[in-house]
């Protein structure tokens, strides 16, 4: 019987070290709308960043014309939305050489906040292979590059801020943040 | 089998209990919210301004003094908190689900004696014109009443849940700040030995922004702010505001709460000292719709100081002119004012409302930024 209540304990240690810290990670990653938010995850060779934006702003900062409703938007026109955050979103390594990035599909969520009311995101996830020593730098400027207040919120995976990236209306740009180096733990 | 079993039953027991703790640490920063309806026209300061008959930072000291008397240590440890930059800048123009951080007690946690109090402190620093000072910041809490009447959203909006707290001692010496701050409002009055020497970041926003009813008046607390923009930018003829527009969009203002260090270098925008001496002064007229929120003689002394510079002040807009449409914007900057109004979406109701905030480049936080 003993044997069997260690195994229980060590069962529920082995259960809370998962579950614990997974779930204390989901509050703090609760998105700070109306800003953009982007969470970092590096392996070995890869970088991915899981982008979340909001859909109200995007449409500001875009070009006239697109269509007002993002559902309408998203399924004509992927191809070009892609191109937008490829010219947008750019990783730089040594020497400031860009990384090739590659933009997947752009998802639409529809939510409900408290403190902001309905809003639509756009997700976007980028990926890029690079070794997980290489120093790199995010030069993200989709939606600041029209809209001077918005901040794009750069976390990892965990929910820990690495940076923010905001346009500078000294310099008329957003500077690149530096990514950690390594795998995310 | 049963050994998996018993494992995965304890991790179903562990998550389930997680979550409750998740769930608590979620509610408990707004548990601290009354959510209640304080009514701050109808709260009497007789007993407050029958004990302390100064005028100016006496009477704030008074006041202090007189809130704290019989008050539990519990509340007082909460609203008496030793002066630290770092708790000067937690203020926000969120509503507490959206910033929960504020320092201090909120309005629903006092008695009625001492709301009295807690009333007379704002009213005194802020002044008592007429839709500014301590009259726009009742308006502004109007306006949480209205939507939580009005609205489905639970953000916690209530005049209860505004926020008071002293960071320092006030006293005739030493430096504390009277913070007064809520959804759309921060106050920040900094002192030190007895004198102001920081009346910002002074943060104003209202939602709705068309006069509404509430508390058995009507409320309309912006609207001569934004009128005194429009009245301005109107005013400047059209290469002026070639020369006044920003190519840029501006969705909200710049220099917002967490956003100490986002002054530009660089001013843009067109210099008030080209402007003539009609133009000058609606400028001045619309500084003062900000200096207005601080009592006399400290806003004269501020609004003199904002003159002097006015010939190095730049004025600058993006949207239209008029602004009262979504997504205009206006600037003031000059050596020391920074003044920013932004009109915005409606967030619990259809219509626009304004987020406009005061700085002060060389006394936010009265230098302790």
């Amino acid at each position: 019987m003993a044997a069997t209540a260690d195994v229980q304990r060590r069962a529920l240690l082995r259960a809370g070290l998962y579950v614990i810290p997974l779930l204390a990670s989901a509050r703090v990653l609760a998105h700070p709308m109306p800003d953009t938010e982007i969470v970092v995850g590096r392996d070995a060779t890869t970088v991915a960043l899981d982008i979340r934006l909001p859909f109200h702003d995007l449409l500001l900062a875009s070009p006239p014309g697109l269509p007002r409703d993002a559902r309408t938007l998203l399924a004509g026109n992927q191809p070009s939305l892609r191109s937008y955050f490829a010219a947008h979103t750019r990783l730089l390594g040594p020497a400031d050489r860009p990384v090739p990035v590659t933009i997947g599909t752009i998802r639409l969520h529809q939510d409900h906040g408290a403190d902001v009311g309905a809003y639509a995101e756009l997700e976007v996830r980028a990926v890029a292979r690079v070794d997980a020593h290489v120093r790199i730098r995010l030069a993200y400027d989709a939606i600041l590059h029209r809209i001077a207040n918005h901040r794009a919120l750069v976390r990892d995976h965990r929910g820990r801020p690495i940076g923010t990236i905001r346009y500078s209306l000294a310099s008329r740009r957003a500077s690149p943040l530096a990514l950690p180096n390594g795998p995310s733990s | 089998v049963r050994k998996l079993l018993y494992i995965l039953g304890a991790v179903l027991l562990l998550a389930g209990a997680a979550f409750g703790i998740l769930a608590w640490r979620g509610s408990s920063s707004l548990a601290r919210y009354t959510n209640t309806n304080i009514h701050m026209g109808a709260v009497s300061t007789a007993a407050a301004d029958a004990l302390c008959p100064q005028t100016g930072h006496p009477r704030l000291v008074c006041l202090a003094n007189g809130l704290q008397h019989g008050m539990s240590p519990e509340l007082r440890a909460q609203l008496r908190r030793p002066y630290s930059a770092a708790d000067a800048r937690r203020w926000s123009n969120f509503p507490p689900v959206g910033y929960p951080d504020r320092v201090g007690p909120t309005l629903g946690d006092f008695t009625p004696a001492q709301l009295g109090f807690v009333k007379a402190m704002p009213a005194t620093a802020a002044g008592l014109a007429k839709n500014e000072g301590y009259d726009e910041l009742e308006q502004i809490l109007n306006a949480d009443d209205y939507l939580k009447a009005n609205t489905t959203d639970n953000a916690g909006f209530s005049s209860g849940n505004f926020h008071i707290a002293f960071l320092g001692t006030p006293a005739e010496r030493g430096t504390w700040e009277l913070y007064f701050g809520g959804h759309h409002t921060a106050v920040a009055n900094t002192y030190r030995d007895g004198r102001l020497i920081g009346a910002t970041p002074s943060f104003r926003g209202v939602e709705p922004f068309t006069p509404f009813t509430m508390n058995g008046r009507t409320n309309a607390p912006m609207a001569q702010e934004r009128d005194a923009f429009a009245a301005m930018l109107t005013g400047l003829t059209p290469a002026q505001q070639r020369e006044a527009k920003l190519d840029m969009i501006f969705t909200d203002v710049v220099v917002g709460p967490q956003r100490d260090d986002n002054f530009p270098t660089t001013r843009e925008g067109v210099r008030v000292g080209s402007l003539d001496l009609h133009r000058q002064q609606l400028v001045l007229a619309a500084i003062d719709r900000y200096v207005m929120d601080i009592s006399q003689p400290d806003a004269a002394a501020i609004l003199r100081r904002y003159q002097a510079e006015l010939g190095d002040t730049y004025v600058a807009f993006s949207g239209a002119p008029g602004m009262n449409a979504e997504n205009d914007y206006v600037r003031i900057d000059g050596p020391s004012v920074w003044i920013e109004f932004s009109m915005q979406p409606g967030r619990s109701i259809p219509g626009i409302h304004p987020h406009s905030v005061w700085r002060d480049r060389r006394s936010d936080y009265g230098g302790n930024g």
